[in-house]
């Protein structure tokens, strides 16, 4: 699956999860950019990647991810 | 109401007074005269009003105090305690401890550094995060020397990631007074554990339900504390007033 590929996923994702339209992803994109991005949402948005694309993140993989760069990486990894 | 002098905050917030109001909802605001709302003999004044008592909270707001959060209390019952699937995962390289010296030492680093800012102090203009800090950490030791407080180490892979304090108020309840991650952008998905760990504390301790209290400034922590089971008791709105002492007695002098 190409990076292109995951980010047209990733964003229809954060666009469900977080209920909003047009979110601009890119790699540098943090939980400081986007408004309700929690403890509890980044939970729940791990699981909805998780089911999307048929994978399973490492629990530390989880814990270091700072932004949606490093999302797309693990996922890159693992598809 | 119920009034209380707070001379603690003389040395945790350096004020040189303070008093604190406690409304009920059966207060009427014609019972409020100038003793509280023209009050000059305390430097640092916070009420406490049950939320829909608009018309003591507008008096208030109309008399020079400002609003400061809506603290919520919250509940839960520790009878049918479980962590919710969806932490599970998580909590398989997670664990906890009493703290000991030099843990606790570090925890109060952290309080003091000024990891809680979303609290009423720390966004009080005429304070900040620090001195918040600098108060809770003080709170937590008296809290501790009293006996009536315990202090714990959440640990990930046996690393220190954040911390709670369990205050019992009796045989029955117990308070989970503080708690919070040392570093949030490292623990990403652990934040349940500082607050799931004081509820599974409490239960192994034989207690059958756990209090704390949360401010709407911190929806994040509302927010989980919720998902865990806990449930809303009560609110009352908090707001503050600061006198400036030596131009109220100018005032009085002229």
């Amino acid at each position: 699956m190409s990076r292109e590929d995951i980010y047209k996923k990733l964003k229809e994702i954060f666009e469900d999860v977080f209920d909003t339209d047009n979110i601009k992803l890119d790699d540098l994109t943090s939980s400081n950019d986007i408004d309700g991005w929690d403890s509890l949402t980044h939970i729940t948005l791990i699981g909805v990647i998780e089911d999307e694309f048929g994978i399973r993140f490492g629990v530390d993989e989880i814990s270091g991810m700072k932004n949606v760069g490093q999302m797309a990486d693990s996922i890159q990894r693992l598809v | 109401m119920i009034k209380k002098e707070t001379p603690w905050e003389k040395r945790n917030l350096g004020v040189s007074s303070s008093i604190e109001y406690y409304f009920d909802v059966f207060d009427c605001i014609e019972e409020m005269g100038d003793e509280i709302l023209n009050n000059g003999m305390y430097e640092y004044q916070v009420a406490h009003i049950p939320v829909g008592k608009i018309d003591i909270l507008n008096t208030l707001l109309a008399h020079g105090f400002a609003f400061a959060e809506t603290k919520i209390e919250i509940m839960a019952d520790l009878k049918e305690l479980s962590l919710p699937e969806r932490f599970g995962r998580f909590s398989e390289s997670l664990g906890y401890h009493k703290a000991d010296e030099d843990e606790l030492e570090e925890m109060l680093y952290n309080i003091r550094c000024g990891m809680f800012d979303t609290d009423k102090v720390a966004l009080d203009p005429c304070f900040n995060a620090k001195i918040a800090g600098s108060r809770y950490a003080l709170w937590t030791m008296d809290e501790i020397n009293s006996g009536r407080g315990s202090a714990y180490v959440v640990t990930q892979s046996d690393k220190p990631i954040g911390f709670f304090v369990l205050k019992k108020n009796n045989e029955k309840i117990v308070e989970s007074f503080l708690a919070g991650l040392y570093n949030k952008e490292d623990s990403a998905g652990f934040g349940f554990s500082v607050l799931y760990y004081p509820m599974a504390e409490a239960k192994k301790l034989g207690i059958k339900k756990i209090i704390a209290g949360v401010s709407s400034n911190n929806p994040d922590s509302v927010k989980m504390h919720l998902a865990l089971g806990y449930q809303v008791k009560n609110m009352n709105y908090s707001v503050i007033k600061h006198v400036r002492l030596d131009k109220m007695s100018e005032t009085k002098g002229e």
